[in-house]
């Protein structure tokens, strides 16, 4: 069993103009995992997809997916990576059946079984042209197509956009069938946590194109921690805490989320004297917002507008 | 990859369809009119008939409209194939696939070709079978008058591959995207300009080349400059650098021409012979009005007012001349393969009541075809009439555009049409020019030119109608008299043959090979005017004088005056030359020669080529500085500063359309302003700094699954 | 076999979720010993999760001692062995007492009525798992 990662990258970067979309990327994913890639929209994912795959390329830095130069992906490497775009877009004037009978062509290991298993669960006819076909079949199309060469390593950006609940279930049996075979990989972002939370093994965020969490569920929920501290009176300012993300100051209350909660930070905030420090936990979503939303002291957005008599 | 073809060409069929039925349809009206003007003329009219397309397949209309058909199809049809995938993003989901980008650009170029081929071949291979079958079109056919819409169907392929490169590119705006199509612009207008067909089919190959390379690059690097493979990059240059070569060239003619009206402002100098025998000096000065005097000095006057004559009046006076051009060996001035497959294999001789009769260079005879069967009659020769083509063989001279005929060199005659024979008005001897003492071989005392006075001279002077012209000329009664140039006379001969004057040809051929004939007021008198030639001006440096010779009736020579040549002096170039040059790449410059069909190296314009590398090494160093800001490998600022200082501004143009430029942000090391596509900083080595970390990152080694 | 289910979005996360739903499904008697287990991959497909989650989740209970894997023929519940001290027992309870007891007293709820309450409960569950 081949141990080296399915992807690889060390100081990927591109930029777009002055900006750089991604910064500074230093990803190792292994074998056999499903890893989700999470960030806001516009944080760089799919563009880091599309370096990875050839798509687009570095402005500076390096990777490999499948053991391969990702600027020079050689055929053989293709046929073994299944890639699904957020748009699911095929040609418009292909049939169902078309389009299986196009990718089946180029592809040494298609499994039609698969395609037409696939089709079917979704209800396509092989007759239908793709113009006349809804968001969510479109979706169950490009999966059948993309399942179908049996794919060791899958990209998935943004699979589950657009998608009706039942196909969006579809979509999830689908990678969860797939990792029957240790040997296959799940690369796939997302804004879905639920999905992520049901699916995915580890987790890595990109915070505006630069890449600030790469780990496993379990240690990212641990990680983040919510602490309450309830105070008799106003409570009091609160002093530097590293790994603080956000704070909501409510008339006798602290609530903060912080990263690495150790002794250290618990000392800091006992010295406060708060009448009461309790830790609560806090959802993957929960936990994935306030990583991600802007750090400090925060209201609710739109409180300021009401001050104003 | 047959997977691809087969998609290609099924996804673009509606746009070769509608191709199909256009060319189709345009084909067809022509057929149509061919048809509707052959019927009437059988009918006696000829008012349908197109004279210009008597063999529709080298009538400039249709020759113009394959031309347009295939460039604008080929450009809309190689851009969609590209567009289709661009639009709705599914570039990706063509390219990643087990397949190299070779593979799939050749599937695309393939399909797109067999569309191309089909929709542009079928329907012109349909008119070229109407046109082949005899009894269709009156008209003599070459296989060789087939190499212009040859050519024009494969200079479509490469508007092809130029709107398959706009479709490609990634660039910042449109019309950097469209430079492309300046290549196949080019390509198209080089191709009618070379001497030889097999010289155009090179030009077409090496554009498609360079457009290919340039696609096939762009196929690799997803229409980006960066992340081709090598060979790619200077290819795209290539296609570009055609385009921007016309647009700083319209933008130097739209500034210094049309805004600042730069002009050519030279002083022009000529003489002028009035009707009454009197000779003239003009001089226009720009932006004075004329001078004009005679040989003493004497201003002309206007006789009405008395004042200084004004060149539009004076120009009234002027006579206006008969001019031929005499040759005296096989030598035929060789038109450029175009103009040849248009204009020198056959030419339109005449009409008789129901037979078109045409002088076809090949059997160098004059060949009549049946107006109703639309097939060949005969041939009218040296010996007469023969039922097909080329008769016993014997071959008669017949200039285009000339009535007379001429057997063997020596005797000129008419072609009776109606009856099927010629008549003979005139023959040379050797006693011609043994009387006139010239020591001539006997195989030159040939008719170097015939000029029928009914087609009027090449240099009017003044707008008037075409019978008051003749009257100029000839005087009435005298409009079928025909001009003679034999290498010791020049005579004047009456419409049944009976010589009216001789007059000696001195000086002689080949110095002085340009002869004007014209009439003066004078009952009977007439004016020769014989002019030294362009070559022999350049060798002697313009001391040779041209003469005129003034005649009575008879022949007898009157006057002879020579005249300096003042419209020759060594070549000088206006301003408005110069600036245009600064507009043109140096290389294309030193090539102009070329184009006029002069001996090149010895010909080049060399202040004209200095403008241009003058314009060139200004450019050169903010090309350099270019490479230098932004740090572009020592090979790369070599080859763009080369490549400026061959191509000038154009150069420095293509430069700016096809190199991408990276970001440059300030090293913390050096506080300098570094390159962010380069690892190291190009001052001081250090690397980039990782993005600051915030505290609040989270990292694990992750473990493969179990 | 046992009808699991999960939330996505809770505080708890899916592995505890499944391991607590076991532990009460096995204390309240719906499950007892050698009952069969869905398999590690039947069970993620059926719940449309992770293989590993429910993987972690078995190996929880499997060190509880609550299940354990039999060779060729699945996970079963096991014999409960006594694999929590006296004191881990109490550490476990702890905060699940605290949690009844305040909700209680923020209801309104008296001692007395949760003490009644309580022995209510612990006898409908006597009497449940006497009935089998």
């Amino acid at each position: 069993m081949n141990e080296s990662p399915v992807i690889q990258t060390r100081g990927l970067t591109r930029y777009f103009g002055a900006k750089a979309a991604v910064h500074d990327l230093n990803l190792e994913m292994p074998r056999g995992c499903v890893y989700a890639f999470l960030g806001r929209n516009g944080s760089g994912k799919t563009t880091t997809i599309r370096l990875l795959l050839g798509l687009l390329e570095p402005t500076r830095g390096e990777g490999t997916i499948l053991g391969h130069d990702i600027r020079h992906l050689p055929p053989e490497a293709r046929a073994r990576i299944g890639y699904l775009t957020e748009e699911h877009q095929l040609y418009g004037w292909m049939t169902v059946r078309q389009c299986g009978e196009f990718q089946s062509k180029f592809y040494p290991r298609w499994n039609e079984k698969i395609f037409r298993g696939v089709t079917g669960h979704f209800n396509l006819k092989p007759a239908t042209v793709v113009k006349n076909l809804s968001r969510g079949e479109r979706a169950g199309l490009c999966l059948a197509l993309t399942l179908a060469p049996e794919p060791e390593l899958l990209v998935l950006d943004d699979p589950a956009l657009g998608l009706d609940p039942v196909a969006h279930r579809s979509l999830m049996e689908s990678m969860i069938y797939l990792t029957r075979r240790s040997d296959r990989t799940i690369f796939f972002s997302s804004h879905q946590l639920a999905d992520v939370e049901r699916v995915a093994d580890y987790l890595a965020i990109l915070d505006r194109s630069v890449l600030r969490v790469s780990c496993s569920l379990e240690t990212f929920r641990s990680s983040v921690r919510q602490v309450r501290l309830q105070f008799p009176g106003t409570p009091p300012p609160l002093p530097a805490i590293p790994g603080l993300l956000q704070v909501f100051r409510t008339e006798s209350e602290l609530r903060l989320t912080c990263v690495h909660y150790n002794g250290a930070t618990e000392q800091t905030l006992r010295a406060l004297s708060p009448a009461q420090l309790d830790l609560e936990p806090l959802s993957l979503e929960d936990a994935f917002i306030s990583y991600l939303g802007e750090r400090g002291e925060k209201s609710f957005i739109l409180s300021e507008t009401e001050a104003q008599p | 990859m047959k997977a691809l073809i087969q998609k290609e060409l099924r996804e673009n069929l509606k746009l070769a369809v509608l191709g199909l039925i256009v060319i189709s349809a345009i084909l067809a009206i022509e057929i149509h009119s061919y048809s509707l003007g052959m019927k009437s003329l059988a009918a006696g009219r000829s008012e349908y008939v197109n004279w210009s397309a008597l063999q529709p397949l080298v009538s400039p209309e249709l020759l113009m409209l394959v031309a347009y058909f295939c460039a604008i199809f080929g450009a809309l049809l190689g851009w969609f194939q590209i567009h289709n995938e661009r639009h709705r993003d599914l570039w990706a989901f063509l390219v990643h696939r087990p397949a190299t980008r070779t593979q799939i650009f050749l599937g695309k170029l393939v399909g797109g070709l067999v569309l191309y081929v089909l929709v542009t071949g079928m329907p012109l291979a349909g008119l070229v079978l109407w046109a082949v079958v005899p009894g269709h079109v009156a008209a003599p056919f070459e296989w060789q008058m087939l190499s212009p819409i040859a050519l024009f169907l494969l200079s479509g392929v490469i508007y092809y591959l130029a709107g398959m490169l706009t479709g490609l590119r990634q660039a910042r705006w449109y019309g950097s995207r469209a430079l492309g199509l300046g290549l196949a612009v080019l390509v198209s207008v080089e191709i009618m300009d070379v001497p030889y067909a097999w010289q155009a089919l090179g030009v077409v190959l090496i554009g498609g080349s360079i457009l290919a390379l340039a696609i096939w690059g762009g196929f690799h690097s997803n229409g980006f400059y960066r992340g081709q493979p090598a060979p790619g990059k200077p290819a795209l240059v290539a296609a570009l650098t055609p385009g921007c070569a016309f647009l700083v060239f319209l933008a130097f003619a739209f500034v210094f021409l049309g805004l600042l009206h730069l002009r050519d402002e030279s002083t022009d100098r000529h003489f002028q012979v009035t009707r009454d025998g009197a000779i003239y000096k003009v001089i226009r000065q720009p932006g004075q009005p004329a001078e004009i005097a005679d040989l003493e000095g004497k201003p002309a006057l206007d006789p009405n007012t008395g004042r200084p004559a004004k060149l539009e009046d004076f120009n009234k006076r002027a006579c206006n001349w008969i001019s031929v051009n005499p040759r005296f060996d096989n030598h035929r001035y060789r038109y450029r393969w175009y103009g040849a497959a248009r204009n020198e294999l056959f030419n339109y001789y005449g009409t008789t009541p129901d037979t078109l009769w045409y002088n076809w260079n090949r059997y160098g005879r004059l060949v009549g075809y049946d107006v109703k069967t639309r097939q060949v009659i005969g041939s009218l020769g040296p010996e007469g009439f023969a039922s097909d083509l080329s008769g016993n063989g014997s071959r008669l001279r017949i200039e285009s555009g000339r009535a007379q005929v001429i057997v063997d060199g020596r005797i000129l005659c008419t072609p009776d049409l109606e009856h099927r024979d010629l008549k003979e008005l005139f023959t040379v001897t050797n006693e011609d020019c043994a009387a006139a003492s010239l020591a001539t071989n006997p195989a030159e005392c040939v008719i170097g030119a015939v000029a029928p006075v009914s087609m009027y001279g090449s240099y009017m002077a003044s707008p008037g109608s075409y019978i008051e012209h003749l009257n100029l000329i000839v005087g009435s009664g005298r409009e079928n008299d025909i001009l003679v140039v034999t290498r010791c006379f020049i005579r004047l001969i009456a419409a049944d043959g009976t010589v009216v004057w001789t007059v000696p040809y001195q000086p002689a051929y080949p110095d002085y090979n340009q002869v004007r004939v014209t009439r003066l007021e004078a009952t009977n008198q007439f004016a020769l005017w014989l002019e030294p030639s362009w070559l022999i001006q350049e060798k002697t440096g313009g001391k040779l004088a041209s003469h005129v010779i003034q005649i009575d009736g008879q022949g007898q020579v009157l006057k002879n005056i020579e005249l300096p040549d003042l419209s020759y002096h060594p070549r000088t170039y206006s301003a408005q030359d110069k600036i245009m040059c600064v507009s043109l790449p140096p290389v294309v410059t030193a090539i102009i020669p070329l184009f006029s069909e002069q001996p090149w190296l010895k010909n080049i314009p060399w202040v004209l080529v200095g403008c241009s590398l003058a314009a060139a090494l200004v450019c050169l160093p903010f090309g350099w500085w270019l490479g230098c800001r932004y740090s572009l490998s020592l090979p790369a600022r070599v080859g763009w500063s080369v490549f400026i200082l061959f191509l000038g501004i154009p150069g420095l143009l293509a430069l700016l359309c096809a190199e991408e430029w990276p970001a440059r942000e300030i090293c913390p090391a050096c506080q300098n302003l570094r390159v962010v596509d380069r690892e190291k900083c190009e001052h001081c080595g250090a690397d980039f700094r990782p993005p600051e970390k915030t505290g609040a990152e989270i990292f694990e080694p992750l473990a493969a699954a179990k | 076999m046992i009808n699991l289910n999960i939330n996505t979005g809770s505080n708890t996360p899916i592995y505890r979720q499944i391991t607590d739903q076991v532990r009460l499904a096995v204390a309240s008697g719906r499950l007892t010993v050698d009952d069969p287990l869905p398999s590690i991959r039947a069970l993620a497909e059926r719940l449309v999760i992770n293989p590993n989650t429910v993987a972690r989740a078995y190996a929880d209970l499997a060190r509880e001692g609550l299940i354990e894997s039999r060779a060729g023929r699945g996970v079963f519940v096991t014999r409960k062995r006594k694999m929590f001290t006296r004191e881990e027992g109490w550490r476990r309870l702890e905060p699940l007492m605290e949690t009844v007891i305040g909700e209680a007293m923020v209801l309104d709820f008296t001692p007395q009525e949760l003490r009644e309450a309580f022995e209510k409960k612990l006898a409908q569950w006597k009497n449940a798992k006497g009935g089998d």
